[in-house]
C-alpha cells in the first residue's frame, strides 16, 4: 500500500497579491511532499520565503496558483473545524493572555471537537492532559500563563497544537525565543511528536546545526527563492548549504556543518604537546584569532602545550622571544597584539594607550620620529 | 500510582476551583438583589421594606402614594439600573476581548458617541419644540418616540462601530485601532457640537440631560431597553467558545476552525444592541463598560468567558444599581449626574485592583 502524504504541493507558487499589479512572486513551481512519521525543518535565510510557505500551507494566506493536498484532499476542499481536525499550528506570535491556565489554553485546543459551549467531555479532558504529559509540561496545567517563562509557554502552545489532535502539526520558528538547551528540548519533543503513527510535523526554523541534528528531511530556500529537499547529509554533499547562506566573512564547512566565520589570515602556528582535549580547545582559539594549525615545526611560531607541576602552560616561540601563559585567553591576546616584543610586554598600559594614541594620530609625526 | 493520586489531585483542584466560582457567582446574585430592593427603598422619600414588598405584591392601593413611587418611579428604574450595568458591562468584555485591548470599551470606541450623534439628530434637528425633558419629549413622541430615539442611537453606535471595524481588519496594530476609534468619536462629538450649537436652548437641555445619564426612565421605554438586552445577552453568552478562542487572536482561533469574520459581525451587532439601547434611554454612561470586565476577571482569577460574561452580567448590574443610590442622595431631593457618580465610584476600585491585586489579577490586561 503506496503511503498518501500528508501535505504534497503541484507547481505551486507563493508570494504576495497586489490590487492592481503583479503579484510578487517568492518561490514558483513547489513540488512538495510531507510524508507520515516524518520531522522536516524549513530552512533558509531571512526573507527567504520560510514563513510565505508555511502561511500558504496553512491555508492563512492564498497561492498564487497551483494545488495544495493535505491528506489527499484539496485544501480549499476542507472548511474550518474539518481542516483544524487535520492541521494544527503554532504561530510565532506570543499570546499575551493573563487570568488563565495553562489547562485552559490546551483545552481550547479541543475548539473543533467541543459542542457550542466549548465544555470538554471526558475524552477531551484526556486529550488535554495526555497532551501536557507528551510535550512534558502536565505540572504546569495549573499554572497562569502569565507565570511561565517562554519556554513553558511554547511547550503549552505545543500541546494546545496536539490537543486538536492534527495529523500534521506546522509550526513557524518554534524556537525562536529559547536558549539553546530549551530550543533542543523543544526539539525532542517534536521528533518524538512526529513519531506518532500517521503524523509529520513541520517547521521552519533558524538554527541550521539544530535543523540538520534533528530533522528527517530538510526542506531549503536559498537567497533567491529557489527550493532544495532532503536529508540533511545529501543537501550538505550536494553543497547547497554554502550556496544558500553564504556571505562575505561567513562560510559552510562541509566537514563540521557548520557556518564559520572566516577571519582575516593571519599565519601559521604549529602547536605541540597537550592532551587530547587540550590540543582541540588551544586550536579552536588559534582558528578564532586567524591562524592555522599544523604539527610540523617549520613555521614562525611555536606553540607548545606543558605540564607544569599539574598546571597547564602554553609555551609561545617565535623567531625573537619566548613567553608563557596559564590561559588560553592571555596567549590570545598576546598574539592579537602582533606579538610585540617584550619591551612592550612591560610598559604600562597608560604607555601603550598613549602609544596608539599617538600612532593613530600623528601617523606622519610617528613617522618622522 | 504516582499517576492516579496526581488525576485525583487534578480533579480536586478543579472542584475547588469550581466551587470558588460558584460560590462568587451566587455572592454577587445576593448583591445584585440587596442592591435591587436598596434602590427601591432608599430615596428621596424613604419607602420601609414590607411596605416595599407590599406594593410589588400588590397588598397596597394603587392610589397609595408609595405604591406610585415605587410602581411608576423605582420599579423602572431599578430595571433600568440593573439590566443597563449588565449590558454596558457585557458589551465592554466582547470589546476588549475582541480587540484585544484592556483599554476597549463602548466609550472608548467611539460608539457612544455614535450613539449621541444620533440621538442629537434625533431630539435637536426633529424634536418636538413644547417639551423642556427628555422624558416628555419621549412621551411626547409616545412609544414611536422611544423607539424613534432607541433607533437612532442604535443606528449611530453600529454605524461608528462598522468603520472601526472595517479600518481595523486593515491594520495590525491594536493601539492604531484605539485612536482611530478615539478620532471618530472626536469627529462624531464635533457634529454633535454644531448640532447644538445651532439649537433652540429647550432642545439642547433636554439633549444635554440625556449626556449626563440617568436611568430614570418609564415603562414604555423600560418596555423596549429590558427585553432588547436580554436577547443580547443570551447571544453573548452563545458566542462564549470563540470568544474563549479570540484570547489567543485571530490567527490561532482561525486555525483551530473558527469563522472569524462572522464571530467578528456577531460581536458587533451584540454590542451595538447593548451598547447603544443602554446608550439610547439611558444615555451615554461612562466607566463600567471599562471597568466591570476587569474587575471580573481580577475577581474570578480567569479569562474564561464563559464564567465571565454571567459574572460582567451580575457585577455590571450590581454597580450600577449601587450608582444609581448614590446619584440619587438618600434622604434629600437632589440627584446627581449618574455618569460622574459610576466613575467616581469606579476608577478607584479599578487603582485599588492594580495596584493590590493578587499576583495574577495585578495589572490589566485581556
Amino acid at each position: 500500500m503506496k503511503e498518501v502524504p500528508l501535505i504534497s504541493t503541484s507547481e505551486l507558487s507563493i508570494g504576495y497579491k497586489h490590487r492592481n499589479k503583479e503579484p510578487t512572486i517568492v518561490s514558483k513551481n513547489l513540488n512538495l511532499s510531507l510524508m507520515p512519521g516524518e520531522l522536516v525543518c524549513l530552512i533558509g535565510p531571512n526573507g527567504a520565503g520560510k514563513s510565505t510557505l508555511i502561511r500558504t500551507l496553512i491555508g492563512m494566506q492564498s497561492c498564487i496558483s497551483g494545488d495544495i493536498h493535505l491528506a489527499g484532499k484539496l485544501l480549499n476542499d476542507f472548511n474550518a473545524i474539518e481542516k483544524a481536525r487535520v492541521l494544527s499550528v503554532v504561530l510565532t506570535s506570543q499570546i499575551s493572555v493573563s487570568h488563565f491556565k495553562a489547562s485552559d489554553i490546551v483545552a481550547l485546543g479541543r475548539y473543533p471537537y467541543t459542542g457550542w459551549s466549548g465544555t470538554l467531555s471526558e475524552k477531551d479532558k484526556e486529550m488535554v492532559s495526555y497532551s501536557l504529559t507528551a510535550v512534558g509540561a502536565s505540572e504546569l496545567s495549573s499554572r497562569y500563563v502569565s507565570e511561565l517563562s517562554d519556554g513553558e509557554k511554547q511547550k503549552v502552545m505545543i500541546a494546545r497544537g496536539l490537543a486538536q489532535d492534527p495529523s500534521v502539526l506546522v509550526l513557524d520558528e518554534p524556537t525562536a525565543f529559547l536558549d539553546l538547551p530549551h530550543k533542543i528540548e523543544i526539539m525532542r519533543i517534536l521528533k518524538s511528536l512526529s513519531r506518532h503513527p500517521g503524523r509529520a510535523v513541520l517547521l521552519s526554523i533558524h538554527d541550521l546545526d539544530i535543523a540538520m541534528r534533528t530533522a528527517d528531511k530538510i526542506w531549503l530556500f536559498n537567497k533567491h527563492g529557489d527550493f532544495y529537499s532532503g536529508a540533511p547529509e545529501d543537501l550538505i554533499l550536494k553543497g547547497v548549504f554554502g550556496s544558500a547562506f553564504e556571505m562575505g566573512g561567513v562560510h559552510f564547512d562541509k566537514k563540521k556543518g557548520t557556518f564559520i566565520i572566516s577571519p582575516e589570515k593571519k599565519g601559521t602556528v604549529s602547536l605541540i604537546g597537550g592532551n587530547n582535549t587540550e590540543f582541540i580547545w588551544t586550536s579552536h582559539a588559534l582558528e578564532r584569532a586567524g591562524y592555522n594549525i599544523c604539527t610540523d615545526t617549520n613555521t614562525d611560531i611555536t606553540i607548545e602545550i606543558q605540564d607544569r607541576k599539574g598546571d597547564t602552560c602554553w609555551q609561545y616561540m617565535d623567531n625573537t622571544c619566548e613567553h608563557d601563559f596559564f590561559s588560553i585567553g592571555d596567549m590570545i591576546q598576546f598574539l592579537c597584539k602582533g606579538h610585540k616584543n617584550s619591551v612592550d610586554q612591560q610598559r604600562s598600559s597608560d604607555e601603550l594607550m598613549y602609544l596608539e594614541f599617538g600612532k593613530r594620530t600623528f601617523p606622519e609625526v610617528q613617522r618622522t620620529w | 500510582m504516582k499517576k492516579t493520586e496526581k488525576r485525583s489531585l487534578n480533579k480536586q483542584i478543579q472542584f475547588n476551583g469550581l466551587q470558588r466560582t460558584t460560590l462568587i457567582l451566587f455572592t454577587l446574585l445576593i448583591a445584585l438583589c440587596l442592591f435591587f430592593t436598596l434602590d427601591l427603598v432608599l430615596g428621596s422619600v424613604n419607602i420601609p421594606l414590607e411596605e416595599t414588598f407590599s406594593v410589588l405584591f400588590g397588598n397596597i392601593p394603587l392610589n397609595d402614594p408609595s405604591n406610585i413611587i415605587i410602581m411608576d418611579l423605582r420599579l423602572p428604574r431599578a430595571l433600568a439600573a440593573a439590566f443597563g450595568g449588565a449590558a454596558l458591562a457585557v458589551a465592554g468584555l466582547l470589546m476588549q476581548t475582541l480587540f484585544r485591548n484592556p483599554l476597549a470599551g463602548p466609550f472608548i470606541l467611539g460608539i457612544s458617541s455614535g450613539a449621541s450623534l444620533g440621538v442629537a439628530i434625533v431630539i435637536l434637528l426633529f424634536g418636538g419644540v413644547s417639551a423642556t425633558t427628555l422624558p416628555q419629549m419621549l412621551r411626547a413622541f409616545g412609544f414611536l418616540g422611544s423607539a424613534t430615539v432607541a433607533m437612532a442611537a442604535f443606528i449611530g453606535s453600529s454605524a461608528v462601530l462598522m468603520i472601526v471595524l472595517f479600518v481595523s481588519r486593515k491594520i495590525e496594530s491594536n493601539v492604531t485601532i484605539l485612536i482611530l476609534g478615539l478620532m471618530f468619536g472626536y469627529i462624531t462629538n464635533s457634529l454633535v457640537t454644531i448640532l447644538i450649537h445651532f439649537s433652540d436652548p429647550e432642545k439642547v437641555k433636554a439633549f444635554s440631560e440625556w449626556t449626563f445619564g440617568t436611568f430614570d426612565i418609564r415603562w414604555a421605554e423600560v418596555s423596549i431597553l429590558v427585553p432588547v438586552i436580554i436577547l443580547a445577552l443570551i447571544f453573548s453568552f452563545l458566542l462564549t467558545k470563540p470568544l474563549n478562542a479570540l484570547l489567543l487572536g485571530e490567527e490561532y482561533a482561525t486555525s483551530m476552525g473558527m469563522n472569524f469574520n462572522r464571530t467578528r459581525s456577531y460581536l458587533i451587532v451584540i454590542t451595538a444592541l447593548l451598547a447603544g439601547v443602554v446608550t439610547a434611554f439611558c444615555g451615554p454612561i461612562t466607566f463600567l463598560g471599562v471597568a466591570v470586565p476587569h474587575l471580573c476577571r481580577g475577581i474570578f482569577v480567569t479569562a474564561d468567558h464563559r464564567i465571565l460574561v454571567p459574572g460582567c452580567t451580575l457585577l455590571g448590574a450590581s454597580l450600577a444599581l449601587f450608582a444609581d443610590m448614590i446619584a440619587h442622595l438618600p434622604g434629600s431631593s437632589l440627584t446627581l449626574p449618574l455618569s460622574s457618580v459610576t466613575s467616581m465610584l469606579g476608577a478607584p476600585v479599578i487603582i485599588w485592583v492594580i495596584l493590590y491585586g493578587n499576583k495574577i489579577g495585578r495589572g490589566v490586561s485581556v
